[in-house]
């Protein structure tokens, strides 16, 4: 049951990450000009502008964190079920990274809502969160309720079953 | 330490049993995405692309399309097209206005844009650029690519109104959004001035938008407002001026001058007048309805005629000259005659036949006009350019002629001979007439008259004559001064003698004075004079007629030898005058009279002396010498009667150089001299005539 949780919640991660990318996450207005950013077009524009440090903090965490979370509890889900080379201390401490992070990855939820709160000047400048923004979160959401419906145990049992086998 | 037993597991009795229910939010999840993206998919629109020159402003992503001031669509991407020389923005319509964009919809790039109109697309300067279209609201042939306008149009497709093509012979005040104007009021505006396919007139597309639209008849008529126009009338000067935005930017106005028209076609072409003077002129002499040509031969010069010269018949325009041509003809002689063929288009409507009516019955009715005398003529239609018109004239004195039908391709109508009047050729004539005058000859003539005069009047001969007489009359009275005369009454018989002597003497004296040269010299001259002034006569008889002529040759005048005659006839009038004035001639009346009273007292001193008897013989004589005096002074009158003619008539000749001045002023004066002289002469013939014996008797 719970390895199908985790599956599940994994799937509907995913699902949601495709809007998030495609939709713009920040709709930017400033005098009868409108900018509308996808996540990856914000920061290819912010390294166009030579903000490299902020690009690449973006990149990682919206981009780079749950691509890897997605990876690591797929990882983690097969080798519970099927057994994999690598060692299960190894991958419990895998478990331990995808658990602490994956908070970390509404950081750029928290900065669109922080954004589209504080720039609200009516006609001179206004930013919105976009549709991407939404599904990002639930995104990340989805990932971490994947995280925690797996159980760790499960690592071991494989360990245990084999010297018995 | 045991392990804690393995927990027993159940195999499920369900195919579901073991699937979590958390399976619903992925597949939720999933649904919603799809549901999404279908609906984002269905929603959008058709690309069309749109070509520009340039694609000033237009961004990518951001560019939109307006309808109405509405966006209604996106710019997604430009490129160029394959020969590099438009962009190509591909525009993404919104699906509800996606059906109406069909093949004549219109796309231009809303900037900012100062004209004389005024100063649109303000709002641009912040936003940028934003394409605007339109469309009518009628669904067309579909199209998905379109050529974007350079600048907006006068007006949009969806707008209500009458489209118009207007004709100009140039497009010097026509512009894009150029106001049509009704009344002073604008009620349209013209767009797109292009050239004709021919390229002989400007087409202009107007637009009048409703409800001025029915305002516009077929006959109405367009002119162009634009500038002001100066006309001087018997009403005086008249300035007009339409408006100041007119003034700058031009205007075309409209009105409709009479009545009966009907509903204009949209799309139908109007020519466009040069003023509302030339529109008034022209519902009396527009063309109207079909033109049939009709040819005519002019055998003269057609110099000054040109296409499009109208043919008028009583001063009424009824059509114009189209075409001129040279056609060689054989008649007959070895050379062949150029013949002049001068193409026509009569209008029938203008003659008050039916405005359609045909060639044949137009000519039909022309024939009957030319059997009753109809001509063709070439008249000037202005004397400054010497430009030509055809007229038709009526002239029932006209030789039979008829309209030859069979000379292809049109009918020919007979021609006269052209009344042109040519202001240059009378002028011509008149300068050649006073060429032609013998005015070189003539002064010659005078020159020579007044040098013949002036060499009689210079003659010794004549000079010495007075004082001559007076010496004579001297000697007379010295010889019967009283005193001697007194003092021997003794030596009459001797002095008597000496008196028979000296009227011998003066017997011959006269006789010689009777057939002298002098009077032959002095008739001789007044006979060359005579005949001078005969000559003169005859030279100038045909000056009076162009005296006023000889005014405009001023310039000519001064280089005839005027100051040689003038000269010559100072020179004559001094000798003359010296002549008359000198102390000699002055002096013979009063030696005359002393000579006449010396021997008055004479014969007075004789008769008391008792001496009469003696003297008889004397006085015999003397009676014979007077008798001879008498037969000299015969002469006199006719000498004087000729002298008075030749005055008279040189007299009447110089009366003609009336304005010469100086000269007619000398000459008169020469004249009077010589007239006086003439009456002096002629007093003293008379009294000699009147009583030969007064010099002896003294009475």
């Amino acid at each position: 049951m719970s390895q199908q949780r985790v599956w599940a919640w994994l799937a509907a991660g995913m699902i949601t990450y495709i809007p998030a990318n495609i939709y713009p996450m920040l709709i930017t207005r400033a005098l009868m000009h409108e900018q509308e950013n996808t996540i990856v077009g914000g920061v290819i524009e912010l390294a166009q502008q030579g903000s490299y440090g902020i690009a690449t903090i973006i990149l990682v965490a919206s981009v780079g964190i749950p691509l890897c979370k997605f990876v690591a509890i797929a990882a983690l889900a097969i080798g519970v079920s099927r057994g994999g080379s690598l060692d299960p201390h190894r991958r419990l401490r895998l478990f331990e990274i995808v658990e602490f992070i994956g908070r970390w990855s509404m950081i750029d939820v928290f900065v669109v809502a922080i954004l589209a709160a504080l720039v609200q000047l009516n006609t001179l400048a206004s930013i919105h969160p976009g549709p991407a923004a939404v599904t990002f979160a639930l995104s990340v959401i989805f990932t971490m309720l994947a995280a925690q419906s797996f159980d760790p145990r499960l690592i071991w049992d494989k360990t245990q079953r084999e010297p018995t086998s | 330490m045991s392990t804690p037993a393995d927990p027993e597991l159940k195999p499920s009795r369900n195919a579901f049993a073991g699937i979590s229910y958390v399976w619903l939010v992925p597949i939720l999840a999933l649904v919603v995405l799809l549901a999404v993206a279908w609906q984002t998919y269905s929603s959008r629109g058709p690309t069309i692309q749109i070509e520009f020159a340039e694609a000033t402003g237009i961004i990518a992503g951001e560019t939109k399309l307006k309808y109405r001031e509405v966006e209604v669509g996106l710019v997604e991407g430009l490129s160029f097209s394959p020969n590099l020389e438009t962009v190509i923005v591909n525009v993404r319509l919104a699906p509800e206005v996606a059906g109406f964009v069909d093949a004549d919809s219109q796309f231009w790039v809303v900037q900012p844009r100062v004209s004389a109109q005024g100063v649109t697309g303000l709002q641009t300067v912040l936003s940028g650029v934003y394409i605007e279209g339109s469309w009518d609201a009628k669904i067309g042939a579909k199209a998905t690519s379109f050529e974007g306008l350079d600048r907006p149009p006068a007006s949009q497709k969806g707008d209500e109104g009458l489209r118009l093509v207007l004709r100009a012979k140039d497009g010097n005040q026509l512009s894009d959004g150029t106001p049509i104007l009704f009344k002073g009021i604008e009620v349209g505006r013209l767009e797109n001035p292009h050239l004709s396919d021919a390229g002989d007139a400007v087409l202009v597309d107007a637009f009048i938008s409703a409800p001025y639209d029915r305002l516009v008849t077929t006959a109405t008529r367009f002119w162009d407002a634009s500038g002001f126009s100066f006309s001087l009338g018997t009403g005086g000067p008249r300035l007009d001026v339409e408006s100041l935005a007119a003034l700058v930017g031009g205007a075309v106005s409209f009105d409709t001058l009479v009545s009966g028209g009907q509903n204009p076609q949209p799309g139908s072409t109007y020519d466009l007048f040069d003023s509302e003077e030339a529109v008034r002129n022209s519902l009396f002499s527009e063309p109207k309805g079909k033109a049939v040509s009709y040819g005519i031969t002019f055998s003269g010069t057609v110099s000054g005629l040109t296409v499009g010269a109208p043919v008028e018949f009583r001063g009424v325009r009824v059509g114009e000259v189209t075409n001129l041509s040279a056609e060689f003809v054989e008649d007959g002689t070895p050379l062949a005659r150029v013949k002049l063929v001068v193409i026509v288009d009569i209008n029938p409507g203008s003659l008050g036949l039916d405005p359609d009516a045909t060639t044949p019955e137009t000519t039909s009715f022309l024939k009957t006009a030319v059997e009753a005398g109809l001509r063709a003529r070439l008249t000037t239609a202005s004397i400054l350019t010497g430009g030509l018109k055809v007229e038709l004239v009526e002239l029932p004195d006209a030789s039979f002629a008829t309209i030859t039908e069979t000379d292809a391709p049109y009918p020919v109508l007979p021609s006269v001979a052209a009344e042109i009047t040519d202001a240059s050729a009378t002028a011509e004539g008149v300068f050649s007439r006073i060429n032609d005058l013998p005015v070189e000859e003539l002064m010659a003539s005078a020159i020579t008259l007044f040098n013949s005069v002036n060499k009689l009047a210079n003659d010794p001969d004549i000079q010495k004559t007075p004082s001559e007489l007076i010496g004579l009359l001297g000697d007379a009275r010295r010889i019967m001064s009283p005193e001697e005369f007194g003092s021997v009454p003794q030596d009459v018989k001797e002095i008597l003698a000496s008196l028979g002597r000296t009227a011998t003497t003066l017997e011959t004296m006269i006789g010689d004075l009777a057939d002298a040269k002098v009077s032959a010299n002095l008739l001789q001259a007044i006979d060359d004079a005579s005949a001078a002034a005969e000559s003169l006569r005859d030279a100038t008889s045909g000056l009076p007629a162009i005296a006023a002529e000889i005014e405009a040759l001023a310039g000519k005048a001064g280089d005839l030898p005027l100051d040689e005659l003038v000269t010559s006839t100072t020179a004559l009038v001094a000798t003359v005058d010296r002549l008359a004035g000198s102390q000699a001639m002055a002096e013979v009346p009063p030696a005359l009279t002393a000579a006449l009273d010396e021997i008055r007292t004479l014969t007075k001193t004789i008769r008391e002396g008792g001496l009469i008897e003696s003297a008889t013989s004397t006085f015999a004589a003397t009676q014979k010498a007077a008798e001879q005096i008498s037969v000299a002074s015969d002469s006199l009158p006719a000498l004087l009667d000729r002298l008075n003619r030749v005055a008279a008539r040189a007299e009447k000749t110089l009366g003609n150089y009336d304005e010469t001045g100086r000269f007619s002023a000398d000459a008169r004066e020469t004249l009077r001299e010589i007239r006086q002289a003439a009456e002096a002469v002629a007093s003293l013939a008379r009294a000699i005539e009147r009583n030969p014996n007064s010099i002896l008797t003294g009475r």
